[in-house]
């Protein structure tokens, strides 16, 4: 991680980071660490292709607290904090300077040699591009014919989400803002994801209004935006559904119970085993 | 912890599961709710009863106590509980013909919090199924709402929410929001947040 | 049904401090108020009072030679009503600094470790022992980074080293930011690295400037 500083294009990257390393992390951001910290422990952008991703495990409502919690925005993250992960994403470059190897704490990159096309970490990439050393190969998936069959995928079956890399907004919007001149068709393409994006996040919103009395929800291949701009309301309509839904815990909760014992205790209903993991 | 300590030693080691709460305002203000009891035994050296003479209260009297003395004093069984207006036969009916559009506010901005903290108390299984159906009926027109109002916070619609209900509506909007600006670019660094919108008149 | 009275008297147990949070919880969300010291130690005078009574009716059945433990007669149940109140009370006192003592920390963390660094109407808002409690958190903070040798006040993840910043305010003469001396007009646009200028920004004197 340290010799990023060498490459004289680090990012300020390396406080951050290391910030998170330490797991400390001014308070705004300590909810946050789990969530970095995979990041930097596991290899992540590996698991982002066509992977099922389990959203909104009852897991993830347990580590927040029950329904009442004054802060909405508790397990939020900015869409800048997923833009910075989003640039950990491998890309393919084509420098047009020699450089020596990069040595991060997540790989080594290079040697770089001109016309030889390498792969290096979005943010790299971006880096080398503003600066004017380098191209960047647009990834597969933004190929025009590739992005056609998603949006018609997307928009036939009403009920599941094509399978499309985890980070598709943020890459994607990165590379049109820094890298234009490389994208070929890029209104075409830009107009391509925009409808994408639209269409899934219409179909995310439908989705959610058939929620009833349910703990948990699996929807597979949501990307990482999506997930996090309904994160907040999904969590906490969960948790109310759930609190609701179960006099159990309705009565853990309540204090009542453990008092006296000429106290009436609440009723609880025969099939009220906590079964926090009705799939819908 | 410091909570424990704090109500567990003066009362009787109960209230564990306050304790997670203690410094909640919402869990406190939510325990301001008024519910009406009636008086089996007489006390001395009080003030909740407005028409007594003297500071106590008499064996009988009917009075509206806050939720967080009402409780206690009913598991001491010194007074009677009955069901508080906003969970009545009135309410109920009138959620069931119209869920979505009752003004559950003014009726009790903690409408599910206080249903859940009284639902075991007056041993009213149905207020706990109530609460449920309430939610469910509810909760898509928070949900449309809140996608719909996007640039638009506190809107008129919203005056019928209760409190639960609107953070759960500000949880969609404020998340919704940030995307969109995200996505329209523009400066990362802001003015913090806890200095509040305005801006000091410079010119 | 008869609704009984209402229990809404100023002298009511718990009203004080049930206007005391109502209060914390007006305005915006996030937002300090200001320190209702009146309200308060209002509060406080009524734990007290509280205190005092419950007292008196426990010496009285010791007097009257009831045991206090199993006697449930007027007296008691007076002594538990005051009990109560005095516990209700205090808690509420305590949810009330507590919640402030949060925001009060969160300043430090966003805006500035130096109270002079706080807008004048956020200082303004403080109690005495406030602005102390922000000053030795700040300090313990600050001594912390520097013993770690990072700084953990980054509001967003970093992307260049250097941005583009307008003054809003005056910001003062002389200020040196790390590598070079400037003349901040109000107005004026600089290049400015990003760590100088965060503090800025969050402080609403400075806004990035994009494109």
């Amino acid at each position: 991680m340290f010799s990023a500083t060498r490459a004289n294009l680090e990012n300020d990257n390396r406080t951050f980071l290391l910030s998170v390393f330490t797991g400390i992390i001014s308070r705004h951001q300590r909810h946050k660490i789990g969530f970095h910290s995979l990041k930097l422990t596991s290899n992540h952008s590996k698991s982002c292709k066509n992977k099922t991703k389990s959203l909104f495990s009852f897991r993830s409502l347990s580590l927040s607290e029950m329904a009442g919690q004054s802060d909405p925005h508790i397990s939020l993250f900015s869409p800048q904090e997923i833009e910075f992960m989003a640039e950990d994403e491998l890309v393919e470059i084509v420098p047009n300077i020699r450089m020596d190897p990069l040595n991060f704490i997540s790989g080594d990159f290079g040697p770089f040699f001109p016309q030889i096309p390498a792969k290096v970490p979005l943010w790299l990439a971006v880096a080398l591009k503003k600066r004017g050393k380098c191209t960047i190969r647009p990834p597969q998936w933004m190929s025009i014919e590739n992005l056609t069959h998603v949006l018609e995928g997307e928009r036939e079956d009403q009920g599941a989400f094509q399978a499309v890399p985890f980070h598709y907004i943020e890459i994607s919007r990165l590379l049109f803002d820094h890298a234009r001149d490389d994208i070929p068709d890029i209104y075409m393409v830009r107009s391509l994801i925009e409808d994408i994006r639209d269409v899934r996040l219409h179909k995310v919103e439908t989705n959610l209004e058939k929620f009833s009395a349910t703990s948990a929800v699996k929807i597979s291949h949501l990307s990482a935006m999506e997930v996090n701009v309904v994160r907040p309301f999904v969590v906490r309509s969960l948790q109310a559904f759930y609190k609701h839904d179960n006099p159990v815990v309705m009565a853990d909760l309540d204090s009542a119970s453990d008092r006296q014992p000429q106290v009436r205790q609440p009723q609880v209903p025969r099939n009220a085993q906590r079964q926090p993991l009705k799939r819908r | 912890m410091e909570n424990s300590r704090e109500t567990g030693s003066t009362n009787d080691g109960a209230a564990s599961s306050q304790n997670a709460n203690y410094y909640d305002i919402d869990d406190i203000l939510a325990e301001e709710e008024l519910v009406p009891v009636v008086f089996y035994k007489s006390a001395n050296g009080v003030k909740v009863d407005p028409t007594a003479e003297k500071d106590c209260v008499e064996k009988g009297a009917k009075v509206e106590l806050p939720f967080w003395l009402a409780q206690e004093l009913y598991l001491r069984q010194a007074v009677s509980l009955s069901i508080p207006t906003c969970f009545n036969q009135n309410t109920r009916r009138e959620i069931q013909a119209d869920a979505a559009c009752v003004d559950l506010k003014s009726r009790c901005p903690y409408f599910y919090e206080f249903g859940c903290k009284i639902a075991p108390l007056v041993g009213d299984r149905t207020i706990g199924k109530m609460l449920l159906s309430t939610f469910q009926m509810r909760y898509k027109e928070i949900l449309t709402k809140a996608h719909t109002t996007v640039y638009a916070p506190a809107s008129k619609s919203l005056a019928v929410l209760t409190k639960e209900e609107i953070s759960l509506h500000e949880a969609a909007r404020s998340s919704m929001a940030a995307f969109k600006k995200w996505r329209i670019g523009g400066p990362r660094f802001q003015r913090a947040s806890v200095l509040g919108r305005k801006r000091k008149p410079t010119e | 049904m008869s609704a009984g009275f209402c229990f809404s008297k100023e002298n009511m147990h718990g009203r004080r401090a049930c206007r005391l949070i109502k209060e914390f919880n007006s305005g915006e969300k996030g937002q300090l108020n200001h320190f209702n010291e009146e309200l308060l130690n209002e509060v406080a005078k009524e734990c007290s009072e509280n205190f005092l009574v419950l007292q008196s009716l426990i010496r009285k059945m010791q007097e009257e030679g009831l045991d206090f433990q199993t006697t449930r007669n007027a007296d008691h149940y007076g002594a538990l009503i005051n009990h109560l109140s005095l516990i209700r009370n205090k808690r509420c006192l305590m949810a009330y600094v507590y919640n402030r003592a949060e925001m009060i920390q969160n300043l430090a963390w966003t805006v500035g470790l130096r109270l002079f660094e706080l807008p004048e109407e956020i200082q303004e808002k403080l109690s005495h022992p406030e602005k102390e409690y922000f000053k030795k958190h700040s300090s313990a903070l600050e001594s912390y980074m520097s013993k770690v040798d990072l700084d953990l006040n980054d509001m967003v993840p970093p992307k260049d080293p250097y941005i583009k910043v307008r003054v809003l305010d005056d910001v003062g003469e002389g200020i040196v930011v790390s590598d070079k001396a400037a003349n901040f007009a109000r107005h004026s646009m600089h290049f400015l690295k990003r760590t100088d200028a965060e503090l800025y920004i969050s402080r609403g004197l400075m806004e990035e400037l994009t494109g």
